[in-house]
């Protein structure tokens, strides 16, 4: 394996998680963000907070400019987002409910 | 057997794992299983199209993997539908979610993963001809 030659500057990554943030936030008002470093891949991790059902719709928004960071741009950038806990409670209890009235 | 069958063997025993997996209606388990039959697939379709070959320590990264896939195989060649340009990305959001987040995998997006995942590996078959 050939590893990536070019390891972006913490401005280049700084920038991404701007764009990004400002990107999902223009679509989800109500959004928080957490950033963070991960090991698994290896890179920055920015992780909105956001509620709704299916957290994959978020890259309806990102997803092409993702890609391009991290491809073209080769920055280790990565979106992880989550629902409140709340609402992952709430959908549990919801789902053991129907489960058990089976 | 050569390397870039050896991996594409790997995928598809990943993607049984994952089908059954999903009738079992375990999705966690489901997206995990995706994920690497996505990952190695993508890699026997590196090695098949001569776009990349294995280090020393015969290991492969996630961005390594995704950029010479998305960014060789599918933007520069045209080998693959833009389609399937983002399913590393996508399967490996559900494997996060899956191993280390609070939340689960729904049914839904186990569903979508795993169907992606099928479509990924018969294209490569199909690129790859009787090769693979």
């Amino acid at each position: 394996m050939s590893a990536l030659p070019i390891q972006p500057d913490d401005a280049s990554v700084d920038a991404a998680l701007s764009e990004l943030r400002a990107r999902i936030a223009k679509h989800y008002p109500s959004a928080t963000f957490e950033v963070g470093h991960g090991a698994d891949p290896p890179g920055t991790y920015l992780v909105p907070i956001i509620d709704v059902d299916d957290t994959e719709e978020l890259f309806d928004l990102i997803g092409e400019r993702l890609l391009e960071m991290q491809i073209e741009e080769r920055l280790r950038v990565y979106v992880f987002p989550i629902r409140p806990l709340a609402r992952v409670l709430a959908d549990l209890s919801q789902t053991g409910s129907s489960s058990s009235s089976v | 057997m050569d390397l870039a069958t050896l991996f594409l063997a790997k995928a598809q025993e990943s993607l049984a794992g994952a089908d059954s997996e999903l009738l079992s209606r375990r999705f966690n388990n489901a997206a995990n299983r995706t994920y690497y039959a996505c990952v190695h697939a993508a890699i026997s379709a590196l090695l098949d199209a001569g776009a990349a070959t294995p280090g020393r320590s015969g290991e492969w990264g996630h961005d390594f993997v995704q950029a010479r896939f998305a960014g060789e195989l599918i933007a520069r060649r045209k080998l693959y539908s833009s389609d399937l340009r983002d399913i590393l990305g996508m399967t490996m959001r559900l494997r996060h979610k899956a191993d280390y987040q609070d939340d689960g995998v729904s049914e839904v997006q186990a569903s979508r993963a795993v169907r992606r995942a099928h479509a990924l590996v018969e294209a490569i078959r199909q690129v790859a001809g009787g090769r693979l």
